[in-house]
């Protein structure tokens, strides 16, 4: 038997100008090393990574991913937590897979399986350059006074020049992108109603890019969980005509019946969600037949042994998958390698401001995007590392656990 | 009245608890509690709620409960910002009620009870200090070689099950938990057990019957750590003595595989305390996967989030108990929802707690008698953190002010 590679070391890096990520490095004895992230509420994943999850692991054979994502899992009480837990054992998980490959001199696709096809559609998701649109100065995109901070401003033209926005991704090779012009009005009444107004405003970005463009360009309809099952469905109704791609997350993730109600209610395919974790949550989704298509997060989800799990029991229900990302480089990574293994794989979210700005400044490559494709390099692992310029930042802050 | 300052309180001779002090303007002082891991809850609670919390109306819980699940990227099911949203959601309705100068089950409606049974849960309280890892307690060595205490029932019901059975009939406690098949789980990792081991398992159960016959009701507790052909042994060997319940019988995340249990026998299957938000217990409620739900006000969201767990069961005709193996605060919370809501019948206490832990934390325990508890009488939740708990060298107190 090979020598088992233990764990000796668990880093996290969290970086001032991307708040809201956690990475994470983990070493092994044999001089390799692994990365991973993962977004959203990050003081307690990194508690958790530090006080908890490190005492678990450091020592551990790293060969052993199965093993240690049971064990992560029901940390908490006997919780398998959908929660901060699971995007800390997320990140983990990621990481031990990079090891994985990078041990074994593969890449991650070969790891999981070799490849279905050699590049991956993307569609855009059409988001601005700050991380999150987090201005500080709390300009809103596609306000009056808003200035564009470059050519790829998109959630700002989303608004403003939908039809300029569909040309230019156009020429840049896109065939589909995604928009959520719905999500502006929910906050005036929490997602309980949505006036006739609001809806034929919200529709237009959809009617203008379809009678411009026709089949030229898709157009998602992201609708961010935002509203009650009355309002979805109106929305439903009347962005139909503009032949969607999809909806997505239509109503909130926590009731698959609510959502089974909506996608019976639409003939155009429902998808769901990014924020669904575990095989047992998405389970459930399908059973219920709630959705036609899978989404998820390779950094929320349970790293890449869980979607490609979750990947796998879709395909037994007949359901395509399509990987998210809006969040950071190395879980975009690890769902284009998936996205390329995944028999049942038909495209992949890429962002193109971020693809093009900040993502170049965290890791050392990136998928490569090429007339609406996405494909990677066959260097071992993920094929991606921090860049010298991130992890010499003074806007770093690392803390390390070892043994 | 305004939210001032947010503290989160742990203490380094129980890591799994995290406490949460709400401090207002007023001068009151709102107490919430979670456990489990607590690292994370802790670090979710300052670093998301405490800065939206502060210059807030402490009175308007529903919307401040809303506004946490918006800075909490969750669905359904347990998780650190649950137990975050738990913590301080207690925290807030105890400032409710001091400020109405009611108990939470008053500010909730009122009472359908005034005294509710308890049963005793069998756990010593070094259970306390790390139990829900692998094996509940039972695999040796514990964490903390301090002695045991006078209650010693994890041992008791392993050893000598008659004895603490009549033990509690003595305190005229008529009710009991345990969960003597915990140990078998490592040998596979719940996957299989064996005829032998259900056998002896079997046996504290048996032990209990042959002392005291039927004058105690049993409760047995397999923490969902076993698959369903395991399960379905375990609960069917159960038949021969009769438990009140078996609990989590196999992992909350089957929804399917609890109700295919619950078909293939004619014991009560109840479930299941560790999950968060009503949502999570709509599928188990509405396929009769359980016929007693069990939730635990420090994990499902707090009284907010209790409340309309309980009120569904209620409309699907399930009885509804509250879960205490974890905390002084969790203990008063689910009294007070015994009172307030009709579907409650029965309290989980863990007396080890109750006498050898809980006294030296907060500064009053629920009035107890002859195995019954009592409708608290004092505003809000009815307890407070003891201030020589808070001056400990052990105990860290971690503010986030305005």
């Amino acid at each position: 038997m090979a020598k088992s590679p233990i764990i000796v070391k668990i880093e996290t890096f969290r970086h001032g100008e991307y708040p809201r990520l956690v990475f994470v490095k983990i070493h092994t004895d044999d001089g390799l090393y692994g990365i991973g992230e993962t977004p959203g509420s990050p003081e307690p994943v990194h508690a958790f990574i530090h006080a908890d999850a490190a005492e678990y692991l450091l020592g551990k054979d790293a060969s052993q991913l199965d093993w240690h994502w049971s064990n992560l899992a029901k940390m908490a009480g006997g919780m398998r937590s959908r929660g901060a837990e699971m995007r800390a054992l997320s990140a983990i998980d990621i990481a031990l897979w990079d090891l994985f490959g990078k041990r074994m001199g593969q890449p991650t696709y070969n790891m999981l399986g070799g490849l279905s096809r050699d590049k991956i559609k993307v569609y855009a998701t059409c988001v601005g350059y700050p991380f999150y649109m987090n201005h500080s100065d709390g300009r809103r995109p596609g306000s009056a006074e808003y200035v564009p901070e470059g050519p790829y401003d998109d959630a700002h033209t989303s608004m403003v020049d939908p039809v300029g926005l569909a040309e230019s991704l156009y020429s840049d090779g896109y065939r589909a992108m995604k928009i959520w012009p719905f999500s502006q009005f929910a906050e005036k009444t929490n997602g309980q109603f949505i006036s006739a107004g609001d809806i034929e405003k919200g529709t237009e970005p959809f009617r203008l890019i379809h009678e411009a463009m026709g089949d030229q360009m898709e157009v998602a309809v992201e609708m961010t969980q935002s509203w009650n099952l009355p309002s979805a469905i109106k929305i439903a109704q009347a962005v139909t005509p503009y032949k969607p791609i999809w909806f997505e997350d239509a109503v909130q993730m926590d009731n698959f019946d609510a959502l089974a109600q909506f996608r019976r209610a639409t003939n155009i395919p429902t998808i769901a969600s990014e924020g669904v974790s575990t095989r047992w949550s998405f389970r459930e989704m399908f059973v219920s037949q709630a959705t036609d298509i899978c989404m998820f997060d390779l950094g929320w989800v349970g790293g890449i042994s869980e979607a490609k799990r979750v990947s796998t029991m879709a395909e037994s229900f007949g359901i395509p998958i399509a990987p998210h990302d809006c969040v950071g480089p190395v879980a975009f990574m690890a769902g284009v390698h998936l996205s390329l293994n995944a028999p049942n794989a038909f495209i992949q979210e890429a962002v193109r401001s971020y693809n093009a700005s900040w993502y170049k400044d965290v890791v050392t490559a990136l998928p490569k995007i090429e007339n609406g494709f996405a494909s990677v390099s066959d260097a071992p692992g993920l094929g991606l590392d921090f860049t010298d310029k991130f992890l010499n930042s003074d806007q770093l802050t690392v803390r390390v656990s070892e043994l | 009245m305004r939210i001032t300052k947010v503290e989160t309180i742990r203490t380094s001779n129980i890591p799994r608890w995290v406490w949460v002090q709400i401090h207002t303007d007023s001068g009151l002082i709102g107490l919430g509690e979670s456990t489990a891991v607590s690292a994370p809850t802790e670090a979710h609670i300052r670093a998301e709620f405490a800065p939206y919390l502060i210059g807030k109306d402490p009175m308007q819980v529903a919307q401040l409960h809303e506004g946490m699940q918006s800075r909490s990227r969750i669905g359904p099911n347990g998780s650190a910002e649950w137990r975050a949203i738990s913590a301080v959601d207690l925290a807030l309705w105890d400032i409710v009620g001091q400020a109405t100068n009611a108990p939470i089950y008053q500010a909730l409606g009122g009472k359908v009870r005034d005294s509710v049974p308890i049963y005793n849960t069998c756990a010593d309280w070094r259970y306390a200090v790390r139990s829900g890892t692998t094996s509940w307690g039972l695999s040796a060595p514990t964490i903390h070689e301090t002695p045991p205490g006078k209650y010693d029932d994890l041992q008791g019901f392993l050893n000598d099950a008659g004895s603490v059975a009549e033990s509690l009939l003595d305190e005229g406690i008529k009710a009991m938990k345990i969960w003597p098949f915990d140990q078998f789980v490592p040998k596979t990792n719940g996957q299989h057990i064996s005829a032998e081991d259900v056998n002896k398992g079997m046996e504290p159960f048996r032990k209990i019957r042959e002392r005291v016959g039927n004058k105690i009701e049993v409760m047995a507790e397999l923490h969902g750590m076993w698959n369903i052909p395991s399960a379905v042994k375990i609960v069917n060997a159960l038949e021969e003595v009769a438990p009140y319940w078996v609990e989590d019988v196999t992992s909350a995340d089957n929804v399917e595989g609890l109700r295919q249990v619950q078909e293939r026998t004619h014991l009560t299957v109840l479930g299941n305390e560790t999950l968060a938000s009503a949502e999570a217990y709509l599928p188990m409620l509405s396929s009769g996967a359980i016929r007693i739900l069990m939730f635990d006000t420090t994990f499902v969201g707090g009284f907010t989030e209790a409340r309309k767990v309980m009120s569904l069961a209620e409309a699907q005709k399930v009885p509804a108990t509250p879960h205490d193996c974890n905390g002084p605060v969790n203990l008063f919370a689910g009294i007070h929802l015994c009172m307030h809501a009709p579907n409650a019948f029965i309290q989980e206490t863990t007396r080890a707690f109750i006498h050898e832990v809980y006294g030296r934390v907060v500064d009053r325990l629920p009035r107890i008698q002859n195995g019954i508890v009592y409708a608290p009488t004092d505003p809000g939740i009815g307890t407070a953190l003891r201030a020589d708990f808070l001056a400990d060298p052990a105990t860290v107190i971690t503010a986030v002010e305005g």
